[in-house]
């Protein structure tokens, strides 16, 4: 209507203050006032990408944090985890003060301790711990270490082995493939978006969660919308990714090796491979790979997963013709699965096979670590912890005592080992026989069987310092977890360090309160997307609140009250001090490096060929070429690979012992003897393969694939309790096809039951027929979804983390002696009682937990937890 | 020493005054992952359960993929919100965006009512809130605190009334147009990108509602 | 639907809740009211001036009465004087601040000064300055009768406000407001009656027709609440049955003053009559609001 709109806005225009400052406006309180407010540029920690990121202080308070335009790979940019560090570290509810338990274990008694009872009490047990000839009875267990090999220093001066992770849990079925093809350095793959022309993902996840996202979205939108590139996606599920994607297939779970395979097969039939890039760089021979993937016809590949012959067809010649221009990428949708490490190695083929290996625009590789002097670093300033370092742990040799007191089965398996591999070992913890290539490249461990194998026998616990660890509620059949942590006589003294008090937390004897990543210190660098290798520093912005410590000041309080040698290990007062040492090789003042954040060499070259470089002289002085292979040794030993004789010119080649990209890599062969894996099984075939997931083919029509996925505001279990993460994303409803609905006569926003059942082929437990768990949780209809296919996310559903954790309104605890917001300053108006999505007001409330009901599955060989292999039946409550 | 770009914001100049402040996005580049939304709460510690800007995310009416669209404050050049508010709290600064004085407002929602994109909200403090475009931060030279996080540059602030202005020429270049035209405001948020179903999907606009129909934000 | 919490999303879709319609209720009742007083006090006899008179009083309260409703529909009721001071003349809700405030203040002092000057009978005399300040007040009431309509239409994004029929609509319903307040007031034989009624009622009808016939086929969702779904029980229940019908009814049974019963009915009449006032807005506020009649595509 608008009855004086036109007439009378002008004089209201007018008397606005036209040019005046807006100053003249009052704003609301609390806004930062950017010309008093100091900028300190630090690295994120909201996930693991660790983007380097400046905070804004004002009146010793972080307000804000944005991206460090000077950090090469985030180039300036966050996502929405970012600001959460804020929210974590003045959560209403965070640790304050170090705990001890009072009432039985896990029945959420504590009482207050001061630092000097809880060190002393803590010293005195790993003290006796280590004195009695069994320091691996000390297990430090991390969901989230990125001090780069500071913990690592506490355990190797404590002499435990046990310094156990989550990388199974993450990665680990996409780290083989790489490491078998390209070499220990390249665990991680680094793509040359900025300047691709063709994307073929397989159930990677860069738009929403990927280790190294922030850095890819960037550079994928970039290429796409800015040069035309095309983005393929295969995925069950309409992610993010996919969902920006120019063309998006469902495929059936598992299936992405199948369609890997057709794309081989339609490049091999029809002559668009890179011949010359493959006999200069591949260790193996064409004519085997033709005869193999002659089988794997676009049709074939249809029926197996789903994708149209057609779509196949015109992927691989796109594909192909728009090498080298062009890059695979996978993750967890093709790898998390009982035939992820085949299904990758397909996947990866296809880079070499069109010869876009390190090639601008192409399939690229970076160092991820700046420690200097390994593959593809040379010239880059030394890296390193100061010292004295630890010494390095004696392996559990044969004969030796440790050796002595394992199971018989495990001796006996562990005698047939290769002598190398027996070098390796150290026990069922940090290196399970049953899974050599868990630890053949380096140490991965397979986190969900710990409490497992302790519940077994087949590691004695005296012990378990948990630190931001989240398995009793995140890992696959968490109630075993917290069924073991429960059991005193399997774990006699649990001790949790962590910011917040979470469902793990809750299962300790003793609670020490963490520094969140914006109050500590810690080196930084990952694979740098832009192909020139950076370091970064993660600096304090503020002090933490009440008693809270970072985890150097603790690990170092500690190795000094144990003493016996430890201490000289933590010679430092001041924590700065410390990483000063670590980074004084690097070409810029430590005070220019704290008000930059970032160290980059501008005048590198780009990574790209790195192959192709020539080997220094100076390291060809001792070295022996082998003559039939042409492979150049650093010395007679001819332990050491340094490079590789082509058309006469020494140059470094793959960081293979091959010196060539393994197409074929027999370690799976020998790991499968090894472990008693016959080796025509498809699991230990040296040459790529697609096989199906057992059980996938006897499938009725009431069964489906429960999968999980991850939000883009949340962090695995550790984010459920961040406000505005929480406020997006607080419910994880049953996502699935509507199809799939009208066939079980379910519709949207009924509420079902899933129950799951054990896997078959040969994981743990499989065959088993009582089903694993169940949970009651609402259906969301979203076409998209793979029909075959149920999903859901798991970061929600917690019990523990506080009111917006819980997603209630309730008051927590008032008796809680861990926290005292209102002594610290972190009373928050909005926690608990704005939290609008809480039952008590009416809303949808926190989502369901569901991973009790996920069976642990790891892969056979390599242990990577397969996730999306999960049977399920799902019937209408 | 060599300058550290968040220093500059100290030095004379830094944020000299736009002819049309304005926001160009990019649909096309937006892949959902909230950064903007976040940040701009964090900037502005606004309470749970009110928005300056949120992210819909929208089911294809057809096809099998998600839209995501970035809402905020349009700062129309014709805006309802300024003839309604009686006590003309709300006011048009001289680059033409559209803010509100908290010295003036009194709270009686008519703002709220007559804006077409649920952008205006009571905050904690019972007066009216919305998107300002950052000013406090577009007057030191940082971009607004969306534009600034976006990590695939799908919301980009500039100056729409300077054919020099990158952002005016993306406008031009793409032929961004308006969300929901025909609330006839003419806003100085333009969209490239933008589909005709989507204006229907997101209709309920910034605020959270029991009536949005989506994925994330859930309250039922 | 009243704003309990702030922050509470369920509640941001509709800024104009309970209080805004008691408001509208009442300022209706306030300008229907004065404007029959004032028709009565120039052209009514004795008994009609008296109760033209005590009609001024009604009115001075009932717009108090909804001031203090909108007053506490501000977020920041302390805050409530900045309508005052501050003056947007773009905005209607602006006029009508001021226009329910005089309005208050002459009724009140017309009120207070028609007692000082009585003829023989004790009816009051309208002379002097009286005269302006009745067609004043009748010209106030016509606005505040009015304005309201002006209030919904700047809030182009609800489109169902957005209509013109609306004012008529509110202004007819304004003066059955006050028909019923003086057949409660027993002062105004004249309108006992049922002609003005019948008029009143029959005007009403047809513009709601129209009103309802002009709604955008983009908003039928919007227009299926208020004429099926939750919103019509308020619709035809309270405004057109128990606010148009039940009060017809009633006054073809005991249309004259006579005797107890006839009051009885009359009462049960007005009371009638103002719920149907009190639905109209409901509705019309209601109905306004809410996801279906916000601003959508139209192409």
């Amino acid at each position: 209507m608008g009855l004086a709109s036109g007439a009378l806005a002008v004089p209201v225009f007018e008397r606005m203050r036209g040019d005046a400052p807006h100053a003249t406006f009052k704003l609301r309180s609390g806004r930062i006032d950017y010309t008093r407010a100091k900028a300190i540029p630090t690295v994120c920690f909201g996930c693991t990408t660790a983007c380097g990121v400046i905070g804004w202080v004002q009146d010793g308070r972080v307000r804000r944090i944005e991206g460090n335009p000077l950090e090469p790979n985030s180039r300036g940019k966050i996502c929405a985890k970012a600001n959460g560090m804020i929210a974590y570290t003045y959560y209403p509810e965070r640790l304050l003060y170090p705990l001890q338990r009072v009432g039985e274990r896990g029945s959420g008694q504590w009482k207050r301790i001061s630092w000097d009872v809880a060190l002393d009490e803590i010293a005195s047990r790993l003290r006796k711990v280590r004195e009695s000839g069994h320091p691996e009875r000390f297990i430090f267990h991390y969901g989230r270490d990125k001090t780069k090999g500071f913990s690592s220093r506490f355990t190797n001066a404590f002499g435990t082995p046990n310094r156990l992770n989550r990388r199974s849990i993450c990665s680990s079925n996409r780290r083989v493939p790489l490491m078998s093809f390209y070499g220990r350095e390249f665990e991680w793959e680094t793509q040359d978006f900025a300047n691709t022309k063709y994307i073929v993902n397989f159930g990677a996840n860069p738009m929403e969660a990927y280790q190294g996202g922030l850095f890819m979205m960037q550079r994928i939108q970039d290429a796409r919308v800015d040069h035309g590139a095309k983005m393929v996606t295969f995925e069950v599920r309409p992610s993010a990714t996919a969902s920006v994607s120019d063309e998006f297939h469902t495929v059936m779970p598992g299936s992405d090796g199948a369609v890997a395979a057709g794309i081989a097969h339609v490049i091999l039939r029809d002559g668009l491979e890179d011949e010359t890039f493959w006999n200069r760089w591949v260790n193996v021979p064409l004519d085997p790979i033709r005869e193999r993937f002659a089988q794997y016809t676009p049709e074939w590949a249809e029926a197996e997963s789903g994708v149209p012959a057609e779509a196949i067809e015109r992927i691989a010649k796109g594909f192909a013709a728009a090498a080298p221009y062009c890059t695979t990428m996978s993750n967890r949708g093709s790898a998390k699965h009982y035939n992820g490490v085949q299904a990758d190695r397909i996947i990866r083929m296809l880079d070499p096979l069109v010869g876009n290996v390190g090639k601008p625009g192409g399939f690229c590789l970076s160092s991820l670590r700046m420690w200097a002097g390994r593959y593809g670093q040379e010239g880059l300033p030394k890296i390193s912890q100061p010292q004295p370092r630890p010494p390095k742990l004696e392996p559990w040799l044969p004969g030796t005592p440790k050796f002595e007191s394992l199971p018989a089965e495990v001796q006996e398996r562990v005698k047939g080992f290769p002598e190398e591999w027996q070098k390796k070992y150290f026990g069922e913890l940090a290196t399970p026989s049953e899974y050599p290539l868990s630890w053949h490249w380096y140490n991965m461990r397979v986190g969900q069987l710990v409490q497992d194998y302790i519940k077994k026998g087949r590691a004695d616990v005296e012990v378990y310092m948990s630190y931001t660890y989240g398995a009793a509620y995140g890992y696959p059949e968490a109630k075993l977890v917290r069924e073991v942590f429960r059991d005193e006589s399997l774990i006699p003294f649990h001790v949790a360090i962590d910011i917040g008090y979470g469902e793990q937390t809750a299962l300790a004897d003793m609670i020490l309160p963490e520094a969140t990543s914006l109050e500590r210190w810690d080196a930084h660098s990952q694979n740098a997307y832009n192909l020139r290798p950076y370091t970064a520093i993660r600096q304090p912005l503020v002090d933490p609140p009440g008693e809270a410590r970072p985890l150097q000041i603790i690990l170092r309080d500690l190795a000094r009250r144990i003493g016996g040698g430890m201490e000289q290990y933590f010679d430092f007062e001041d924590v700065e001090d410390f990483y000063r040492e670590w980074y004084k090789d690097v070409p810029m003042s430590w005070e220019e490096l704290k008000r930059r954040g970032v160290w980059t060499d501008p005048d590198r070259p780009l990574d790209y060929e790195l192959y192709e470089r020539p080997v220094p002289e100076s390291e060809l002085a001792n070295s022996v070429t082998d003559r039939e292979t042409g492979i150049i040794y650093a010395d007679s030993s001819r332990k050491k690979a340094i490079g590789i004789m082509q058309d006469g010119k020494a140059v470094r080649g793959f960081d293979t012992p091959t010196r060539k990209v393994q197409v074929y890599d027999d370690i799976l062969q020998r790991a499968a003897r090894a472990v008693g894996i016959p080796e025509d099984d498809p699991l230990a075939d040296p040459l790529p393969i697609f096989h199906g997931i057992p059980g996938f083919d006897e499938l009725t029509d009431d069964q489906f694939i429960l999968t999980t996925f991850k939000w883009n505001v949340h962090t695995q279990g550790r984010s459920g309790h961040l406000k505005y993460q929480a406020e997006i994303v607080h419910t994880n409803p049953l996502f699935m096809h509507p199809d799939t609905g009208s066939q079980l006569g379910i519709e949207d926003g009924d509420e079902v039951e899933v129950t799951t059942f054990r896997p078959k082929g040969r994981t743990y437990r499989a065959g088993e027929t009582e089903p694993v768990g169940s949970f009651r949780n609402r259906v969301r209809f979203l076409r998209g979804i793979h029909r075959r296919v149920v999903t859901s996310s798991h970061h929600v559903g917690h019990w523990e983390h506080g009111a917006v954790g819980r997603s209630s309104t309730d008051k927590a605890d008032a008796d809680f002696p861990g926290t005292d917001a209102q002594a610290a300053g972190l009373e928050d108006a909005d926690i608990p009682n704005r939290i609008w999505w809480s039952k008590e007001r009416g809303g949808s409330g926190g989502g369901v937990h569901i991973n009790d009901a996920l069976p642990i599955n790891p892969a056979p060989l390599v242990g990577g937890q397969n996730w999306y292999d999960n049977v399920c039946r799902v019937r209408k409550v | 020493m060599t300058e550290v770009p968040w220093e500059k914001i100290h030095q004379p100049g830094a944020g000299a005054p736009k002819k049309r402040a304005g926001m160009v996005v990019d649909l096309r580049r937006c892949i959902g992952c909230h950064a903007c939304s976040v940040s701009c709460k964090t900037e502005h510690e606004v309470a749970l359960g009110s928005f300056r800007t949120r992210v819909r995310y929208l089911e294809e009416p057809e096809g099998n993929q998600i839209r995501f669209l970035p809402l905020l404050c349009m700062q129309c050049e014709d805006a309802p919100c300024l003839d309604a508010c009686p006590t003309g709290a709300i006011a048009r600064h001289a680059d033409g965006h559209v803010d509100i004085d908290r010295d003036r407002c009194c709270g009686n929602k008519a703002c709220v009512a007559a804006c077409p994109y649920q952008a205006i909200f009571i905050d904690e403090g019972g007066l009216a809130d919305k998107c300002d475009f950052c000013t406090h931060r577009t007057e030191v030279g940082l971009d607004p605190a969306c534009a600034a996080a976006c990590p695939t540059d799908a919301i980009r602030y500039g100056d729409l009334g300077d054919a020099d202005d990158p952002v005016a020429q993306y406008v031009q270049k793409h032929a961004a147009t308006a969300f929901k035209p025909e609330a006839g405001t003419r806003p100085s948020v333009v969209y490239v990108g933008l589909e005709d179903w989507m204006t229907d999907a997101a209709r309920t606009g910034i605020q959270v509602s029991s009536d949005d129909d989506e994925i994330v934000y859930e309250t039922r | 639907m009243q704003a309990t919490g702030i922050s509470d999303p369920q509640i941001v879709l509709v800024p104009f809740g309970v209080p805004i319609v008691v408001y509208l209720t009442f300022a209706a009742i306030a300008a229907g009211t004065a404007l029959l007083a004032v028709w009565l006090l120039f052209r009514g006899d004795s008994a009609e001036r008296s109760a033209g008179r005590r009609g001024l009083l009604v009115a001075t309260f009932a717009i108090a009465i909804g001031g203090c409703s909108l007053i506490l529909d501000l977020e920041a009721p302390a805050l409530f004087t900045y309508i005052l001071r501050y003056f947007n003349p773009a905005s209607m809700i602006a006029w009508g601040a001021r226009a329910i405030t005089v309005f208050g203040l002459l009724t009140a002092f017309t009120w207070w000064a028609l007692g000082r000057d009585t003829d023989a009978s004790g009816a009051p005399r309208v002379r002097g300055i009286l005269p302006v300040a009745l067609v004043l007040i009748a010209l106030l009431s016509v606005f505040i009768g009015l304005y309201p309509a002006w209030v919904l239409a700047q809030s182009t994004a609800r489109p169902l406000w957005a209509s013109p029929l609306l004012a008529p609509l509110l202004l007819l319903s304004a003066i059955h407001a006050g028909v019923a307040v003086h057949l409660l007031g027993r002062g105004a034989r004249r309108w006992q009656g049922s002609g003005l009624e019948i008029g009143l009622v029959a005007l009403q009808a047809v513009v709601l027709v129209l009103y309802l016939l002009q709604i955008d086929a983009a908003y039928g969702a919007a227009k299926a609440r208020l004429m099926t779904g939750s919103l019509a029980p308020w619709l035809w229940g309270g405004v057109v049955l128990i606010g148009w019908l039940v009060p017809l009814a009633l006054s073809r049974r005991g249309g004259t003053d006579k005797g107890d019963s006839g009051v009885g009915l009359a009462a049960w009449r007005a009371i009638a009559i103002l719920i149907g006032v009190l639905a109209l807005r409901a509705v019309l506020v209601f109905g306004g609001q809410g996801a279906e009649a916000l601003i959508a595509a139209v192409r």
